[in-house]
């Protein structure tokens, strides 16, 4: 056998892949000649110094860069409740429009039970600023007519970007989660956490897409959206920003009461419905 | 080349679920393993952090279709190995490639444990030496040589990752190696 041939199969040869003649043939030769010993040892050489390489091991900070990411990302890999994000959107509108004054439009909605809510944070708190640690709020998503102007019924809403299981016209969807204002919050930043246990609702393109615009829209007002577990999410702006991120979502937020009787804190509910320019 | 560890049931169960501190264990239970995979498939060090982390990604917004019939690492190699072909195989990147250098000896990792500075010289040397020979091979014969040889996974992983015989697994290995070989022969 020639020098070509052996050092051609010399790695079939080493894996014991070659037929029986063929190996016994490569084997007679490489006790014979030098040189092709040289590169059969070559070759071992190579392959086990491969397979004694210490390990190469992350990037510091790796782990860091990928919660980072997640947190970017709002991680809607696992949140599952798309309307909480719109609820928490309009926890944003609902609050800053009781506490921030000069913001009001006569055009938006002056739902009652936000008044009420209103009366019954003054009466709770001296500096009124924004929502406190505390309030617990429970929210319902359900779809109402809009009203552009007090007694004035406005154009139907156009249908929403992305509707969810059960959040149609004809069946409201519904959620229940709280709200749970943090204590921090001040008069120049608003923030809220939202925790849902909300049933779970089927993954979908249109649902990443929804959050994908949202999460870009909160950050280019200087906001940020923020999981801190599966079922809770912090939701942070300036105030001052509120206005431009209205100009950027049209935001429906419409209010109905279970009850006749204003309920206590923790069993009010609040409808909600959002749609994307 | 042990085997390291998979991460406990229940914490996969967990990373299922979405639970952030399970995700975060998962992303450090396995990152070095990923890391050294995308390492090795791509041409730099700053290249391999992008797929790695691009791995990681990709795996969470899979997470809840991980059907734990195979290992987590081997569903996690799967998606590190896709992840770095989809890159490889991306035409800009392959137009770019012919432009730019691979691992400089800054980019080679310490390789020092002999003590002995003439040796880590070499070894360093040969590190680099292997990534570009590496580096110059097809996909299909990368694959093998990275899972096998610097993985150090078993042939029926590997044939579960890469979705094909365990026969034809060693078979590629075999010619992947000889590529390998006849690349750095005049180098080494």
């Amino acid at each position: 056998m020639r020098c070509q041939s052996v050092i051609k199969h010399l790695a079939n040869y080493q894996q014991g892949l070659l037929a029986d003649r063929m190996h016994s043939q490569i084997q007679a030769h490489l006790k014979a000649c030098r040189n092709c010993q040289k590169e059969r040892d070559k070759f071992v050489e190579i392959t086990t110094f491969m397979q004694h390489l210490p390990q190469t091991p992350a990037p510091d900070q790796f782990a860091a860069k990928i919660k980072k990411r997640l947190g970017k990302r709002n991680a809607g890999l696992h949140w599952r409740w798309p309307a909480a994000y719109a609820a928490a959107v309009g926890v944003c509108g609902c609050f800053l429009l009781l506490t921030m004054q000069p913001f009001r439009s006569p055009h938006r909605i002056q739902p009652e039970l936000m008044v009420a809510e209103k009366r019954q944070m003054a009466k709770e708190s001296v500096a009124d600023q924004g929502p406190r640690a505390g309030n617990a709020v429970f929210l319902t998503l359900r779809p109402k007519p809009v009203l552009m102007a007090p007694g004035i019924a406005g154009p139907e809403p156009a249908a929403p970007l992305l509707q969810t299981d059960g959040f149609s016209e004809s069946q409201p969807g519904r959620a229940k989660f709280k709200s749970a204002p943090r204590a921090e919050t001040n008069a120049d930043t608003f923030q809220t956490a939202v925790k849902s246990r909300a049933h779970e609702v089927e993954d979908s393109a249109a649902f990443h897409d929804f959050q994908s615009d949202l999460q870009t829209i909160i950050q280019a007002v200087g906001g940020s959206i923020e999981p801190i577990d599966s079922h809770t999410l912090v939701v942070t702006m300036p105030a001052a920003a509120y206005m431009t991120f209205l100009n950027k979502i049209q935001v429906v937020a419409t209010i109905a009461a279970t009850s006749s009787a204003r309920p206590e804190p923790a069993a009010r509910q609040w409808a909600l419905e959002i749609h994307l320019n | 080349m042990s085997r390291q560890s998979e991460m406990p049931d229940d914490w996969i169960q967990r990373a299922r679920d979405g639970d952030m501190a399970a995700l975060d264990m998962l992303v450090r239970c396995y990152q070095d393993r990923i890391y050294q995979l995308c390492y090795w498939f791509m041409k730099d060090a700053a290249e391999a952090d992008d797929m790695a982390q691009e791995t990681f990604m990709r795996a969470f917004k899979a997470m809840a279709r991980f059907r734990g019939d195979a290992a987590l690492s081997t569903w996690l190699y799967r998606i590190g190995v896709n992840t770095c072909k989809n890159r490889l195989n991306a035409l800009t990147y392959r137009i770019r490639k012919y432009f730019t250098h691979s691992l400089d000896a800054g980019d080679a990792p310490d390789l020092s444990a002999t003590g002995n500075p003439a040796s880590e010289l070499i070894d360093k040397e040969r590190h680099i030496l292997l990534h570009r020979a590496i580096a110059q091979l097809p996909t299909d014969k990368k694959q093998m040589i990275i899972l096998r040889d610097i993985q150090g996974l078993a042939y029926d992983e590997i044939a579960r990752i890469a979705d094909i015989k365990i026969g034809t697994v060693k078979s590629r290995l075999a010619r992947a190696r000889q590529a390998l070989y006849l690349i750095l022969r005049d180098d080494w």
